[in-house]
């Protein structure tokens, strides 16, 4: 049986950081605002795209991950839109926001499905060292953000939104300051993931709510901290343990998991992690 | 300082009149079905009476923006889960209160003498500020709804049968309390209820919400 070993183990810590910031995303809308946002698909690839062309036009990479966060931004809030002002459902509001996207990303990247970014300079090109530092500056910005009045009015509009009204919070608007702001941290995941790989694919984003999901299952349950700011945090720590479970498991001959079978595997452990979550509440319902 | 002008909601309220002076508190009562919830929501501007207005200062309550009119009505409502959030800590229920109407920034007095009025409850609540507020008894709730609710600036409080799921001592200790924070500062205050025992004890007056319209009720003592 063939182990993890430190490289592999090296590169989950990195990848698990990337998408921890995806995580930490798709956590604020589904959780925080109570917004069942689908856009993320979408919206990781833009922030990949818009990555991959700046880089590509010159734009120096940390600069790069500030445009891509505007159009995540942006991408949120038209998202935001569609619902509140045109009334359309949250979960379609997304789904046709992340549709258009494709067509946006594809002329972002020139009207080509993929973009190489492998020989110019990126926050990686030293070390992995910056990006550790960028995530780590997303992370503590949540958190203030999360322990301020601005983050407890957010979580006020997900957790009960008549007492929002009630107490004279602007339900719509912290619902588009909160799309916004989560969109923009899935741009900068798919920012820093197209520098990490050196390239940016349209399709790249395929799937990304589910691996963003299963690492809020696994955060939650390594982590279960009952304050929501610190709960975000542990999505981080989610991302990274699920990229470990995964490398395990692909590395495995005797489970004999091969790199095809991802999404399977994926799926098992969302599965099992949730059961395992069922079968302790019905434990402590007695 | 409120005035009903002719209130009708469809074959609830017919033409409902009543004026209430700066700082007295006055009891609506009225079987179920009275009209008395459809009532309150014209008064806080959350239904839209068939015809009559609702003045509150002189100023028409339909043309106040949402976040002005939470700044000048205070209500309190049977249910109390909707006028608290159970996920979040004592502290954070009462610094979203002490925002309310717009505005980031916490006034830390307001706050602290918030802190100070729950502990005037003696369910030393306020040494418990980090506790989750699901955790929290009826009566408790109750009273950290009535702290939330006064701990702005307001200038009307709205009671809609806050002592509907309260034990009797729980019931009287929270009626005393509303009687005593409205009287130490002055304020307007109208509570709604089906219950009878206050009729004589609570406020300054006491109507009847009875066939769409309001009576005054005769005091004893």
């Amino acid at each position: 049986m063939t182990m993890l070993g430190i490289q592999e183990l090296l590169t989950s810590v990195e990848v698990g950081l990337i998408f921890g910031v995806v995580a930490m995303g798709i956590y604020m809308t589904f959780k925080t605002i109570n917004f069942v946002d689908m856009t993320c698909d979408g919206s990781f690839i833009l922030g990949a795209a818009t990555t991959a062309a700046t880089i590509k036009a010159g734009i120096d990479p940390y600069i790069s991950i500030c445009f891509s966060m505007v159009a995540g931004a942006f991408a949120g809030l038209i998202t935001g839109t569609l619902n509140k002002f045109c009334r359309i459902a949250d979960i379609l509001s997304g789904i046709i926001v992340a549709y258009v996207l494709y067509s946006v990303n594809l002329m972002i990247m020139g009207n080509s499905p993929s973009m190489a970014i492998i020989d110019c300079e990126t926050v990686f090109s030293d070390s992995g060292l910056p990006m550790i530092a960028i995530v780590a500056v997303i992370v503590l910005s949540v958190m203030y953000m999360m322990f301020s009045s601005f983050g407890l009015k957010l979580r006020a509009v997900g957790y009960n939104r008549q007492f929002a009204t009630t107490y004279g919070i602007d339900v719509n608007k912290m619902t588009l300051f909160g799309l916004a702001i989560s969109n923009a941290m899935i741009a900068a995941g798919g920012s820093l993931f197209s520098q990490y790989q050196g390239f940016c694919d349209v399709s790249g984003g395929t799937g990304m709510l589910v691996t963003g999901l299963a690492s809020i299952v696994v955060g939650t349950k390594a982590l279960p901290f009952k304050n929501e700011p610190l709960l975000i945090v542990s999505c981080i720590v989610g991302s990274i343990l699920y990229r470990i479970f995964l490398n395990v498991a692909l590395h495995s001959d005797v489970l004999g998991i091969k790199t095809q079978n991802l999404n399977l595997v994926t799926g098992l452990i969302i599965v099992s992690i949730m059961m395992m979550k069922r079968k302790e509440q019905g434990r402590c319902l007695g | 300082m409120l005035r009903l002008d002719n209130i009708r909601v469809g074959d609830v309220l017919k033409g409902l009149n009543l004026t209430v002076s700066s700082g007295e508190r006055v009891l609506v009562i009225g079987g179920n079905g009275a009209g008395k919830t459809t009532l309150f929501g014209v008064i806080a501007g959350k239904i839209a009476p068939n015809a009559g207005e609702v003045y509150i200062e002189g100023r028409n309550v339909t043309e106040l923006s949402e976040g002005c009119r939470t700044r000048v009505i205070s209500s309190i409502l049977q249910d109390v889960r909707a006028g608290m959030i159970g996920e979040m800590t004592i502290l954070e229920n009462l610094r979203l209160a002490c925002m309310r109407g717009g505005g980031n920034r916490v006034c830390r007095l307001t706050l602290e003498a918030c802190m100070e009025r729950l502990n005037v409850f003696g369910m030393n609540l306020a040494n418990r500020r980090r506790e989750y507020v699901k955790n929290l008894s009826g009566g408790e709730k109750q009273v950290l709804s009535i702290v939330m609710a006064t701990s702005a600036d307001y200038k009307l409080l709205l009671l809609d049968e806050v002592t509907a799921a309260l034990s009797r001592a729980t019931s009287e200790a929270v009626m005393s309390s509303i009687e005593r924070i409205t009287t130490m500062e002055n304020k307007t205050c109208l509570m709604i209820t089906h219950d009878i025992r206050y009729i004589n004890s609570f406020g300054d007056r006491t109507v009847e919400l009875k066939n769409g319209t309001l009576s005054e009720v005769a005091r004893d003592g």
